[in-house]
C-alpha cells in the first residue's frame, strides 16, 4: 500500500480533527474530533517507519494497540464527565478559547467583585457563605 | 495508475471524507454514526497494511466500543433533556472561524510535510522492530506485537490495564449519586427478535473471544481483542435486559475488574530472587494466565463504563 | 533488598494499594491509601543514599535492555522530586482524611485515584523510555482531572474539562514526535532516541514533544486550564497537583531537551527562555488582579514555571542547581498555600480577598503559613526560594546573559506585588471590617501540616548545600547542552 497516499490521509484527518477541535463548543464534538486526530497519529506511527519482513514494523504496532486502549479509557471518561456537566449547567458545552467573549468575560472576572464562575452561571447571588 | 494505487487512493479519500463527515456533519447523532464508519474504514486500512491485530482492535474498540460509549452518551444526554442535547451554544464565527481554518490547513500542511519527510529519511539501521524478530525465539512466541505487548515491553501493558481500571473509577467520581436508568431495547420497543439475537450473538462473542485469546500468541489476536468482543457481549446483553446496571458494587465484580493488573504485576514485574520476572521462565501457560485475566477485566470494565453504574446484576426476565 | 526492587517498589507499592483498594469494601479504602502513602517514602532513603553515593540506579524490564526492553533510572533530579511529592503527599493527608470520610461524597472514589495519581508520579519520573513516559502521564492526568472533578461544582467540572482535552491534545502532539523519532532511530529509550537524527527532522520531533509537554506542564501560552483546575480542587488535590504534577511534565521537558535532543538549537532555547519570560509576567499580573486567594496562588504558579524554563537558555549545572532548587521550594510553599487556603476556605465559607483582612487574628497558623510560603515565592534571602533564584542570577552572570540577569531580578519584584497584596490585606489592613460566622475549624493537623510545608521551604534555604550538591553531579544527559 503506497505510504504517501496514507500520509495524505492522515494529514487530511488530522487537519478536519483540529479544525474540529478548534470550532466545536459541545465536548461530545470535541472528543470526536480528538479521536480523529489520534487515528492520524497512530495511521502515521504505522505508515512511517520502515516495515520490516514485508509487514509494519512490531514495535510501533504495540504502541498503537497501547494508544487505542488509552483513548478509549480517556474517552469512556470523558463522556461520563460530559453527562454530569450537562445535568448540572444545562449545556454540554465548554467555552471555546477562540471566541473573543470568552477573553472579555475571564477579563471582567479577573476583577474584584463576586466570582460569577463560582455561584454558577454568573448569578449574582454574592458569596457570602 | 495500477489497481492497487487505485484501491489506496479511494481509501484514503474514503477515511478523509468519513473525517469531514464527523466533523462538519449537522447533528451530532449522525457525527457518531460516521466516526464508526471511519473507525471500520480504519480497521480495512489496518487489515491492507498488513496489521491484523490493529484491524481486530480497531474495529472492537475504536469503532465498535467507542460508538457504543458515545451513543449511549448521547442518549444520556437526550434522557435528561432532549431540547438541549445537540445544543452547542453559537459557534465562534467570522475572524475567528477563519482562524480555525487557517490552524487546520496549517497543522495538515504540516503533518504532511513531516509525514513525507520522515518517508525519505533513511531507515535507522537496527531499529528496536528488528532487535524484536531476532529475540522472538528467546519468548517462544509467534506473535511478535504479543511478544512486544507482554515480554518485551510489558510495563507500558501493565500502565495501561491501570489507565483503564482509572477510568472506570474516575467514571464513578462523577455517576456517584446521578440517577441511573435502565434501558433495554425489548423494554422499550419490545421486540422479541432482540431476544433471540441476543440469544445467538452471545454465546458466539465468548466463543470468538476465546479464540482469540487462545491464538493470540502465535497468531493476530490477544487479550485486547478478546476482552473488547467479550465486552461487546455485554453491551449486547445489557441492551436486551439481560443484565441491568445497579447502583452498588459487589466484590466480585471489583475484583473482577482488578484482576489483570494484579496478575500482569505479579508475573511480569515483581521481581523473582535472580532478576527475571516469572513470567520469563514459566512460559506459556503463565502468559495465557495472564492474558485470560486482563481480557476478563477489560471486558468488566468496558461493560461497566457502558452501564455507567458500579455494578451489574441479571434482569429480571 | 536489590535497588531493581527498590524502584520497582516506589510504583507497585502505591499500584498495588489501589488495586487493593479498588477490591476492597468503602470503609476500608481510606486506612489501606494512608498506609500505602506513608509507607512508599521509606523507599527513598535507601535509593536517595544511592543516588547521593553517585550509583547508576537503572532497571530494565524482565532483563530486556533497551532499545528492546523499557529502562527506568533514578537520577539526583528525579530524586529531588520524589522527595517534594512524598512530603507534599504525605502533608496533603489529614487533609484528605478530614474531607474524604467514609460516607462523604466521592470518597469511595477518591483514596483509589489518590493512590493512582501517586503510582503515576512515580513512574513519570522513573521513565526512561518516551513511551513509558507517555504511559505514566496520561495515568497521571486521568487521576488528577478525576480528583478535580471531585469537587462537584459546575467551574470544578468544567475545569476538570478544559484540562482533559487540552491534555489529550497535548498527548496526541507528544506521541507523533516520539513516533516520527522512532522512525528516524529506530528506539524510544531516552539518551540513544534521537542522537543519530538529521537536524532539521529531529528538531520536528523534539518541537512536538515539548508542545505536547507544555500543554501538560501549563506553559504559558498553553496554561489555559490550569487556573480553573488548581483553584476549583479539593485543597488536597491542588497542593499535589501544584508541587507535582505540573512539574513532572516540566521534568520531562527538560530530559527530552537535554538527553534526546544531540544539540538544540540555540534560537530555539532562547525562544523557550522569552516564553518563560511572558510568563513570568503574565502570571504575575493575572495574580494581582484575582479576587480569589485560591486563584492568586494558582495564576503565580503559572508565572513561577516560567523561572523553569530559563534553564533552557542558561543551560549549564549552575543553572540546573538553580531550577532544580527552585522546583523543591516552589513544590513545597505552593502547596502549603493550598492547605492553608483549603483551611481558609472551611471557616470563611469564601477565600474572596475581600474577606482576608482580620486573618491573623482569627486564624493565625494560616495566615503565618500564607506569609512564611509568600517569602519563598518572592524570593527573599534567607528563605529557599532565595537560594534557587540566586543560583539561576549566577548562571546568567556567568555566561552574560544579561536579558535574564534583569529578568531574573526583576521578577522578585513582581511576584512580591501579589504576595504583599495578599498580604497586607491579611495582616495590616487597617479596616477590620469584613465580620463572618465562623464554620466549624478543621482540625489543628491540618492547620500544622501546611505550616511546616511552608516552614520547611524556608529553612531549606539555610541548609541549601546537601541539595545542591545532589543536583550538582546530575546534570541530565550529562552533556549536550549542559556546558559548565
Amino acid at each position: 500500500m503506497s505510504a504517501a497516499i496514507l500520509v495524505f490521509a492522515a494529514a487530511a484527518i488530522f487537519g478536519i480533527g483540529a479544525y474540529g477541535l478548534l470550532i466545536s463548543r459541545h465536548v461530545m464534538r470535541k472528543l470526536l474530533a480528538l479521536n480523529l486526530m489520534l487515528s492520524a497519529v497512530f495511521l502515521l506511527l504505522i505508515v512511517v517507519p520502515a516495515p520490516i519482513g514485508g509487514q509494519p514494523d512490531p514495535v510501533p504496532q504495540a504502541l498503537v494497540l497501547t494508544g487505542i486502549v488509552i483513548a478509549v479509557s480517556t474517552t469512556a471518561f470523558a463522556l461520563a464527565l460530559m453527562v454530569r456537566l450537562f445535568g448540572k449547567q444545562g449545556h454540554a458545552s465548554i467555552p471555546s478559547d477562540l471566541d473573543p467573549r470568552v477573553w472579555r468575560g475571564r477579563w471582567r472576572n479577573s476583577r474584584d467583585g463576586p466570582d460569577p464562575e463560582r455561584n454558577g452561571a454568573g448569578a449574582a447571588s454574592g458569596d457570602k457563605p | 495508475m495500477s489497481a492497487q494505487l487505485l484501491v489506496d487512493m479511494l481509501l484514503g479519500t474514503l477515511l478523509a471524507g468519513l473525517a469531514g463527515a464527523v466533523a462538519f456533519g449537522r447533528h451530532l447523532f449522525r457525527s457518531i454514526v460516521f466516526y464508526v464508519a471511519f473507525g471500520l474504514a480504519m480497521a480495512v486500512v489496518w487489515a491492507r497494511l498488513g496489521a491484523p491485530d490493529l484491524a481486530l482492535a480497531d474495529a472492537a474498540i475504536g469503532a465498535g466500543l467507542t460508538g457504543a460509549l458515545m451513543l449511549v452518551a448521547f442518549r444520556r444526554l437526550v434522557e435528561i433533556d432532549p431540547e438541549r442535547a445537540e445544543d452547542e451554544g453559537t459557534r465562534p464565527t467570522g475572524a475567528a472561524a477563519w482562524i480555525a481554518v487557517a490552524v487546520a490547513v496549517l497543522v495538515a500542511a504540516l503533518v504532511a510535510i513531516v509525514g513525507l519527510t520522515a518517508l525519505s529519511i533513511e531507515p535507522a539501521p537496527l531499529p528496536a522492530g528488528v532487535l524484536v524478530m531476532n529475540a522472538l525465539d528467546e519468548t517462544g512466541l509467534g506473535n511478535p506485537i504479543t511478544a512486544v505487548l507482554l515480554v518485551f515491553r510489558g510495563f507500558d501493558t501493565l500502565i495501561e490495564m491501570v489507565v483503564l481500571l482509572t477510568a472506570l473509577v474516575a467514571a464513578r467520581v462523577v455517576t456517584s449519586d446521578a440517577p441511573h436508568r435502565s434501558f433495554t431495547l425489548v423494554a422499550e420497543f419490545d421486540l422479541p427478535l432482540v431476544r433471540t439475537l441476543v440469544a445467538v450473538v452471545v454465546p458466539l462473542a465468548v466463543l470468538v473471544a476465546l479464540h482469540l485469546l487462545w491464538v493470540g500468541a502465535d497468531d493476530p489476536g490477544g487479550a485486547f481483542q478478546a476482552g473488547s468482543v467479550l465486552a461487546g457481549a455485554g453491551v449486547a446483553l445489557m441492551l436486551s435486559g439481560t443484565l441491568v446496571p445497579t447502583a452498588r458494587s459487589r466484590a466480585p465484580m471489583r475484583l473482577a475488574a482488578v484482576a489483570g493488573v494484579a496478575a500482569l504485576s505479579v508475573l511480569l514485574v515483581v521481581p523473582m530472587p535472580d532478576g527475571r520476572p516469572p513470567l520469563a521462565f514459566l512460559g506459556r501457560g503463565s502468559l495465557l494466565f495472564a492474558e485470560a485475566a486482563m481480557m476478563v477485566s477489560i471486558a468488566v470494565t468496558l461493560s461497566l463504563l457502558f452501564a455507567g453504574a458500579p455494578g451489574l446484576r441479571r434482569g429480571l426476565q | 533488598m536489590s535497588q531493581p526492587a527498590l524502584l520497582t517498589g516506589l510504583v507497585l507499592v502505591p499500584l498495588l494499594a489501589a488495586l487493593a483498594a479498588v477490591a476492597a469494601p468503602a470503609g476500608a479504602r481510606r486506612p489501606i491509601a494512608v498506609a500505602a502513602s506513608i509507607a512508599w517514602p521509606w523507599l527513598l532513603i535507601p535509593l536517595g543514599g544511592g543516588v547521593v553515593r553517585g550509583d547508576e540506579l537503572s532497571l530494565a524490564f524482565g532483563g530486556w535492555a533497551p532499545p528492546l526492553g523499557i529502562g527506568w533510572r533514578l537520577d539526583a533530579l528525579g530524586l529531588v522530586l520524589m522527595s517534594v511529592h512524598a512530603v507534599v503527599g504525605i502533608a496533603a493527608l489529614p487533609s484528605a482524611w478530614q474531607r474524604f470520610a467514609p460516607g462523604a461524597p466521592d470518597a469511595v472514589a477518591f483514596w483509589p485515584l489518590w493512590l493512582i495519581l501517586t503510582a503515576g508520579i512515580n513512574l513519570a519520573l522513573l521513565a526512561a523510555d518516551l513511551f513509558n513516559l507517555y504511559v505514566a502521564l496520561e495515568l497521571t492526568t486521568l487521576a488528577a482531572v478525576a480528583l478535580i472533578a471531585s469537587e462537584d461544582s459546575i467551574a470544578a467540572l468544567t475545569a476538570a474539562m478544559r484540562y482533559l482535552l487540552l491534555a489529550v491534545a497535548g498527548s496526541l502532539m507528544y506521541v507523533l514526535g516520539v513516533g516520527l523519532v522512532y522512525a528516524e532511530t529506530g528506539s524510544l529509550a531516552m539518551g540513544t532516541a534521537v542522537a543519530s537524527g538529521t537536524a532539521a527532522f529531529g528538531n520536528t520531533a523534539l518541537a512536538l514533544m515539548l508542545t505536547g509537554l507544555m500543554v501538560k506542564a501549563a506553559i504559558f501560552p498553553l496554561h489555559v486550564w490550569l487556573p480553573g483546575a488548581y483553584r476549583n480542587a479539593p485543597g488536597p488535590v491542588a497542593a499535589v497537583l501544584s508541587a507535582v504534577v505540573g512539574k513532572v511534565a516540566l521534568v520531562a521537558m527538560w530530559r527530552v531537551w537535554f538527553e534526546a535532543a544531540v544539540d538544540p538549537p540555540a534560537a530555539l532555547a532562547t525562544l523557550l527562555g522569552g516564553i518563560g519570560a511572558v510568563a513570568i509576567g503574565y502570571g504575575a499580573l493575572m495574580a494581582y488582579v484575582e479576587p480569589r486567594l485560591q486563584a492568586v496562588i494558582a495564576w503565580s504558579s503559572v508565572s513561577q514555571f516560567g523561572f523553569l524554563l530559563l534553564l533552557l537558555p542558561l543551560a549549564g549545572t549552575m543553572a540546573f542547581q538553580g531550577a532544580g532548587f527552585h522546583l523543591l521550594t516552589h513544590g513545597l510553599a505552593k502547596a502549603a498555600m493550598f492547605l492553608a487556603a483549603a483551611n481558609i476556605v472551611v471557616v470563611l465559607g469564601s477565600d474572596t480577598v475581600r474577606h482576608l483582612p482580620g486573618l491573623d487574628k482569627r486564624m493565625p497558623i494560616e495566615a503565618f503559613t500564607l506569609a512564611l510560603a509568600g517569602v519563598t515565592l518572592i524570593g527573599l534571602p534567607p528563605s529557599g526560594g532565595f537560594t534557587g533564584k540566586w543560583m539561576l542570577l549566577n548562571a546568567a552572570w556567568d555566561q552574560q546573559g544579561w536579558f535574564w540577569l534583569i529578568l531574573i531580578a526583576l521578577s522578585g519584584l513582581v511576584s512580591a506585588a501579589y504576595v504583599f497584596r495578599i498580604l497586607a490585606l491579611t495582616c495590616f489592613h487597617p479596616a477590620r471590617r469584613a465580620v463572618h460566622a465562623l464554620h466549624a475549624r478543621p482540625p489543628m493537623a491540618t492547620s500544622l501540616a501546611a505550616l511546616l510545608l511552608a516552614l520547611a521551604a524556608v529553612m531549606i534555604g539555610l541548609y541549601p548545600h546537601p541539595v545542591l550538591d545532589l543536583l550538582g553531579q546530575g546534570v541530565p544527559g550529562g552533556g549536550a547542552g549542559a556546558s559548565p
